[in-house]
């Protein structure tokens, strides 16, 4: 098998080494570790086809994996097999300016696509402050949430490249037709591209992907209003959004931003967890291209004339610490190449669970959420919650993060019980969870009989011999 | 483009301008459901004029019936099926509902002129009349039709009666055209001249009229049915010698102008007499126009303020039926004069229902359905009523006996009372 | 092609079936009642053959029509799902015994979340009835050019290419939960109706998104089952609770208030200049309506009688005006103060890109009969008036760059077959979407309503398609024909077997509308 490998990757591109495979058989989740026979390293599109026909040939799984960092399970080899390994294939193959859209491959990092964007006064839609090695077109494809809920077209995911699990190539929406700008998602014939998102590499392999970008701002401001309990920030959050009022909008709970702002474990953090209001709520008023100073002006009224009718207090910072505004922007605007993850500061890992709901659903969630992990000894001073606006405040994306010590057998298994736990009464009391990893696909798919019988007709029609990522979803 | 070119038009002259004028008859008809598009325009209200879900619909025949095939769309396919042979007029019983179960009340053919020249109801009127010409009159229309013949009115009463309602105004004055003369003939209609409940209605407008000094007189035992009910219902030789015999004795006894109170008789005098090609000395106006002039004049001196909420219901035979079709001209009606008139009256305050003037849902009342469709005549009244209730009134008001008694007969029975009320009877209170 | 006999003993047990699960009102076999079901809005013959339906029902909600689906597959009859049946193309039945499956008893509005901005419906609450309720809410959806008395639920599934897609979208990327007999009858719960409790304000997954087999460029065309519910966004709205509408038809005015709502007609020399300026404008990220529109559309959707639209055609009021014209308008949203600052930035962008506003007399004349079927359409069916009907030729969706060259060749197309193709002034509709980010081009031209006029150009549209397809170009017309277009399209851009496989795995008795939307050989 390595042989043949081998002979498609180049003998420096397969890894079978202990040490690697260990590295692969786990990640920063709980779920229990899984060993692949081999990693491989392609290079390019027909690389990767060639993995997938000889897949075909040996039965052997292919687990595709964008980047190094995984929090969900989602890259374990659950039935064995060879991970494919795509963070070589990390070029940006186009910027189109005019249409607002970039081409990447799958290892382009979320700094990297932010970076070259910038000269082009372009932004990607990136979810909250990800982990520097996240890789932008997975995230993306994983409709993990973007920040800037004032898109109401939303969805920037576009055109995409795939090697389907028979080997051939298969582009989605205008992109199977060379005489277009391949922008536009939907087709050929019906809208492929959905069945290739939220899929775990389960349909797959997307070897370049289009995405949107927005107009990078040159002027801005940052707003931060607290609030004392989650359930209070609906209300001003749904004006705002109906109004028309900012760029990034979301709210971090005391825990979360003091994670986000401190830069060591032991340095900053206590005092920030002593200076920041329960909850914040985050919103940048941002300029466009033209007459940008104006923008931010009526869009601050408005902002003003809400919190009045509301009662609350937007300010340039909260808690009282200096250069919040500063740091917050430049947080967004300059993602990170490197160092550490602001979720792991803490502890060396965070075990999420979101879901997508709606905002005056929030507090019936958060109390639950607290109740729970309070009832498994935790100190919920030192739970974390983030709760993203999505499409003009029609829903959002919350999550609940539990720090969590890999190291200590004890403290694992605590916290897999109260996620389990949590997770099962969340999706009962009716969370949406739209990505189901890990536990959450059993959790979800009993439920979802239709849905999961007829998902797995279409796997079977996709992926007749299970050869990707076999294990995950409900397959 | 086409900058190089000689125009081109289309070849079919009557896409360039459409002959609305001149006789309705079968090249017309298929033209009509030819040119259909299945746009479902005939179904709803204009899309601009819907307020809410819950009165977006224009049809009641489609609304209840719910088949396609009962609707403005299906009867053009039903029509061109039948023009062109496709389906004979014996292949299914169900032809005659779709025909006949239809009010007529124009709520298609108004949402469809908006789109293009669709004259549906003139389409229905002749379709009506073919099949009558195969199977004769419909056995509910046989005693109306057989009235008509006997006794020139649709209510089975010796011609001696309609000259009744006159004796409560014996020593008013009140001329007889056929002995004496005046410009202005008030046209009673057969609906109001002979039913007992009804005629209080008449009476009370010529009071209005001969307190105001107004020279108007009536034609008494010689006034015959104007056609209306023969014309909806496909007998179309009794509404033509109706319809003669009118014109000829109008222009013999020199009337210039005739007032009706009776919604039917108005468009049917109005519109339908077009078809007819005896030339006509007259203008017609529904009585309301004729009060509102006194009105705006502010020559009707109320006495009484009656202190309650009220809606108006658009006759359709008052409104978009009300006019001939001119291709582009506003579909206008006898719309506000009525409105006029309420809005004069001290302590009347008048709400709108959602569906009004050119887009009002019927009463159920029109084209046969009261006599051939009773459930559904009621049905069709009580989406009305319901929809006034909304509105917060105490009462509807209108003005036709058709309407009248049909809104009366929906809201026998219903939990919820409304009351329908003659306009120029909720004048009287207040005078 | 002919149904079986009314008395054949087999079509008395569907008969018998259906009856018992819907009651025998809801059931009509009749010929009178299948005549209003087979056609489309071209003459009859023009698309191919046609047969009429051998039933007709009008199932109530989900589980009644899962009933149904359930016999059409016990007897492999084919159905065909309808909604308004609004200018129905593949709704017609192409092959005898087929079921139409009427939505007219499922006309409710089930719920309208204010808060969180969306709608349930049923299959027949028109977008006219969205809209209205929306309205009354403070939100609005769009209604796609014809029209608003068109179905929600189809309309969403159908494309809907709405005006004010520069801010939300068109209509497809509007769809949340949904609630969706499949062919085989079982009943698929997507986006966050999938859990329990249902709620509609989700549209994706769980996992893959399922909605990926029903939506596409011209909906599935009947092919994937019977949508009985859906959930649809709705979109804050700063206009009046109730539509503005004065005057009567056919000559309506509506006005939006003029401190919060505008519209300007800009017009440039040439396509490109016309691009440049709708690009601009997505990048400055102001509007809620872009779109430019060709000359005939002026004519086709002002004109209130075909003498007025001829006589002003004669007279090239609108060639001679309103060619390579972009019609913007400006909503404040957020406040006054963003209206105003939206028309400084647009004054900013005319002036740059040399743009000039048509002239005031064609704005007056124009607008207020007009303009706002953009947001709210009525007189969209105006379009078939002047010579009976229209045509298209093609219809690509990519970039707003990519439709110049498109409708560009349509010019070419479109004169090289005129006539039977009537006076149409390079009839180049470019829509703009999503801020810019995606354009739409459509070639629409008015072709006199004649079975010989049409039959010839369909089959030289076809014929064209089928060259283009040669070529490896999409360009959009096929997917309106459906199954035959897939099959020709799916091998050239690769999709046919996959098409090919989801339809046998939901429909493995091939019931829900062959061949659409894909046809499957055995």
């Amino acid at each position: 098998m390595l042989k043949e490998l081998r002979n498609i990757v180049g003998a420096g591109n397969i890894l079978d080494d202990q040490a690697t495979l260990d590295i692969y058989s786990r990640d920063k989740s709980l779920n229990p570790p899984k060993k692949p026979s081999a990693v491989v390293c392609p290079d390019n599109t027909e690389e990767v086809q060639e993995l997938i026909r000889f897949a075909n040939k040996t039965l052997t799984p292919l687990i595709p994996s964008s980047s190094g960092i995984h929090f969900l399970g989602a890259t374990l080899p659950e039935q064995g097999g060879v991970v494919v390994d795509l963070s070589r294939m990390n070029k940006i193959l186009e910027i189109d300016t005019q249409n607002r859209k970039v081409k990447i491959e799958p290892g382009v990092t979320w700094h990297q696509l932010q970076d070259a964007l910038k000269e082009h006064e372009q932004i990607p839609l990136n979810p909250l402050m990800p982990h520097p090695m996240t890789s932008a077109l997975t995230s993306s494809l994983e409709r993990e949430p973007m920040l800037i809920p004032k898109y109401e077209y939303g969805d920037p995911v576009l055109t995409m490249q795939i090697a389907l699990p028979s080997g051939d190539i298969f582009k989605t929406g205008t992109a199977s037709d060379e005489h277009t700008d391949g922008a536009y998602p939907e087709g050929p014939g019906i809208d492929f591209f959905r069945f290739f998102q939220g899929a775990q590499g389960t349909m797959g392999i997307v070897t370049w992907l289009n995405l949107k970008t927005e107009y990078r701002p040159k002027h801005q401001k940052a707003f931060f209003v607290p609030f004392i309990n989650m359930g209070d920030t609906a209300e001003p959050v749904y004006r705002i959004q109906k109004k028309h009022i900012g760029s990034e909008c979301f709210v971090l709970n005391r825990f979360l931003l003091a994670s986000l702002l401190s830069e060591e474990r032991h340095g900053d953090f206590g005092k920030l967890m002593d200076e920041l209001p329960p909850y914040t709520l985050i919103l940048v008023i941002a300029g466009s291209p033209r007459r940008p100073v104006e923008r931010i002006a009526y869009e601050e009224a408005a902002l003003m004339e809400i919190a009045s009718d509301l009662n609350f207090q937007p300010g340039r910072t909260v808690g009282g610490i200096s250069g919040l505004e500063h740091s917050m922007l430049d947080k967004l605007r300059n993602l990170p190449s490197e160092g550490g993850y602001w979720k792991t500061r803490f502890k060396n890992s965070t075990q999420d669970i979101f879901f997508i709901t709606t905002m005056d659903r929030a507090q019936g969630y958060a109390d639950l959420a607290f109740r729970c992990a309070a009832s498994y000894g935790l100190n919920i001073n030192e739970v974390g919650l983030y709760m993203q606006p999505l499409e003009r405040g029609r829903a959002c994306h919350i999550s609940f993060s539990f720090p969590c010590d890999l190291d200590s057998s004890k403290e694992r298994a605590n916290i897999r019980n109260l996620y389990i736990e949590l997770s099962m009464k969340l999706i009962s009391e009716g969370a949406f969870f739209t990505r189901p990893y890990g536990p959450w696909a059993d959790m979800i798919y009993r439920r979802t009989t239709t849905y999961t019988d007829t998902l797995k007709k279409l796997k079977k029609v996709f992926d007749p011999n299970n050869i990707l990522n076999p294990g995950k979803l409900c397959h | 483009m086409t900058e190089n070119k000689e125009m081109l038009l289309p070849k079919d002259t009557r896409y360039l301008k459409y002959p609305a004028d001149g006789p309705f008859d079968q090249e017309k008809a298929r033209w009509t459901a030819f040119n259909c598009s299945r746009c479902s325009v005939c179904k709803w209200v204009d899309s601009w004029r819907v307020k809410s879900a819950k009165y977006a619909r224009i049809c009641p025949q489609h609304t209840k019936y719910l088949y396609d095939s009962h609707s403005g769309q299906g009867k053009c396919d039903l029509a061109l099926a039948l023009i062109d042979g496709k389906l004979q007029w014996d292949d299914d019983p169900e032809i005659k509902n779709i025909l006949f179960q239809c009010t007529m009340c124009g709520g298609c053919d108004a949402m469809d002129k908006g789109i293009r020249d669709a004259e549906l109801i003139k389409m229905y009127r002749w379709l009506r009349s073919e099949y009558v010409k195969r199977f004769g009159p419909l056995p509910e229309h046989k005693t109306m039709t057989d009235s008509i013949r006997e006794y020139d009115n649709v209510w089975l009463q010796p011609r001696l009666k309609r000259n009744n309602w006159v004796k409560e105004l014996k020593g008013m004055g009140i001329k007889d055209l056929n002995r004496e003369k005046s410009d202005i003939l008030f046209f009673a209609g057969c609906t109001y001249g002979l039913s007992d409940e009804l005629k209080g209605t008449i009476v009370n407008i010529a009071r209005i009229l001969l307190k105001n000094n107004i020279d108007f007189g009536i034609l008494g035992n010689k006034e015959l049915c104007c056609g209306s009910p023969p014309s909806k219902t496909g007998i179309l030789d009794e509404f033509e010698r109706l319809a003669v015999s009118n014109i000829k004795q109008f222009n013999a006894l020199g009337v210039k102008t005739i007032i009706t109170p009776c919604a039917g008789c108005y468009g049917t005098l109005r519109v339908e007499y077009d078809e007819i090609e005896e030339k006509k000395n007259f203008e017609v106006l529904h009585v309301a126009e004729y009060l509102d002039r006194l009105c705006q004049d502010k020559k009707i001196n109320y006495k009484k303020e009656l202190g309650i909420t009220v809606t108006w219901h658009d006759p359709c035979h008052m409104g978009r039926l009300g006019r001939p079709y001119v291709p582009g001209r506003d579909l206008e009606g006898v719309y506000e004069e009525p409105r006029n008139i309420l809005k004069s009256i001290p302590g009347v305050e008048l709400v709108e229902m959602e569906r009004i003037r050119e887009y009002a849902w019927c009463c159920g009342g029109g084209g046969g359905a009261f006599t051939g469709f009773k459930d559904f005549a009621r049905w069709t009244a009580r989406e009305r009523l319901a929809e006034a209730m909304d509105t917060g009134a105490e009462m509807v008001v209108t003005s036709c006996p058709w309407c009248e008694t049909s809104l009366r007969a929906g809201a026998a029975g219903m939990n919820e009372k409304m009351e329908t009320v003659d306009l120029f009877d909720l004048m009287v209170k207040a005078l | 092609m002919k149904n079986r006999d009314r008395n054949n003993e087999q079509h008395q047990q569907i008969l018998g079936a259906f009856q018992t699960a819907l009651g025998q009102e809801n059931v009509s076999d009749g010929p009178a009642t299948m005549n209003a079901y087979f056609g489309d809005w071209l003459p009859p013959k023009t698309l191919g053959t046609s047969v009429p339906p051998e039933f007709v029902v009008l199932p109530n909600g989900t589980m009644e029509t899962q009933a149904i689906v359930k016999i059409c597959n016990r007897f492999k009859i084919p159905f065909i799902p309808v909604g308004s049946n609004q200018w129905s193309l593949s709704s017609a039945p192409n092959r005898p015994g087929t079921v139409i499956i009427d939505c007219k008893r499922m006309g409710e509005i089930h719920e309208i979340d204010e808060k969180n901005m969306f709608a349930v419906i049923e299959p027949l609450v028109s977008l006219a009835q969205l809209h209205a309720e929306a309205n009354k809410r403070g939100l609005y959806i769009g209604s796609p050019e014809a029209s608003a008395q068109s179905s929600a639920v189809a309309g969403h599934l159908f494309q809907g290419m709405w005006g004010v897609g520069h801010r939300i979208g068109v209509a497809y990327r509007n769809i949340l939960g949904i609630e969706w007999v499949l062919p085989n009858g079982e009943i698929l719960r997507t986006g966050s109706f999938s859990q329990d409790p249902a709620c509609g304000f989700w549209g994706e997954g769980p996992g893959p998104d399922l909605r990926g087999m029903l939506r596409g460029y011209a909906g599935a065309l009947g092919g994937v089952g019977v949508v009985t519910k859906m959930a649809v966004k709705l979109h804050p709205y700063p206009g009046p609770r109730t539509w503005p509408c004065e005057g009567h038809i056919p000559n309506q005015v509506s006005i939006l208030p003029e401190d919060r709502f505008s519209w300007d007609i800009v017009k440039y020399d040439d396509l490109e200049g016309a691009i440049n300026f709708m690009y601009e404008v997505g990048r400055a990220e102001i509007a809620a309506v872009l779109q430019k529109w060709p000359t005939v559309y002026y004519a086709w959707w002002w004109a209130n009688s075909n003498e007025q639209y001829w006589e002003t055609w004669k007279k090239r009021t609108f060639q001679d005006n309103v060619k390579n014209a972009v019609g913007v308008s400006l909503w404040g949203f957020t406040s006054k103060k963003q209206f105003e600052y939206e028309k400084r930035v647009l004054e900013d962008i005319i002036e740059e890109t040399g743009g000039k506003r048509i002239p005031r007399e064609i704005y007056d004349l124009w607008v207020p009969r007009t303009a706002n079927n953009w947001i709210r359409d009525t007189n969209g069916s105006r379009m078939m008036r002047p010579s009976g009907t229209f045509l298209a030729l093609r219809l690509p969706t990519d970039t707003l760059r990519n439709s110049i060259g498109v409708v560009r060749t349509g010019y070419e197309w479109v004169n090289k077959f005129s006539p039977p193709i009537l006076d149409s002034d390079g009839p180049d509709w470019i829509g703009g979407y999503d801020f810019g980010h995606f354009g739409f081009g459509e070639t629409d031209f008015p072709v006199e309503k004649t079975p010989e006029d049409l039959g010839d150009l369909m089959n030289k549209l076809l014929g064209m398609t089928k060259e283009d397809l040669q070529n490896g170009i999409e360009n959009g017309i096929g997917p309106f024909l459906g199954g035959t277009y897939h099959a020709m399209a799916g091998k050239v851009f690769k999709y046919d077997k996959l098409l090919k496989g989801i339809k046998k795995a939901i429909d493995p008795n091939l019931v829900s509308n062959p061949p659409h939307n894909i046809p499957v050989e055995d």
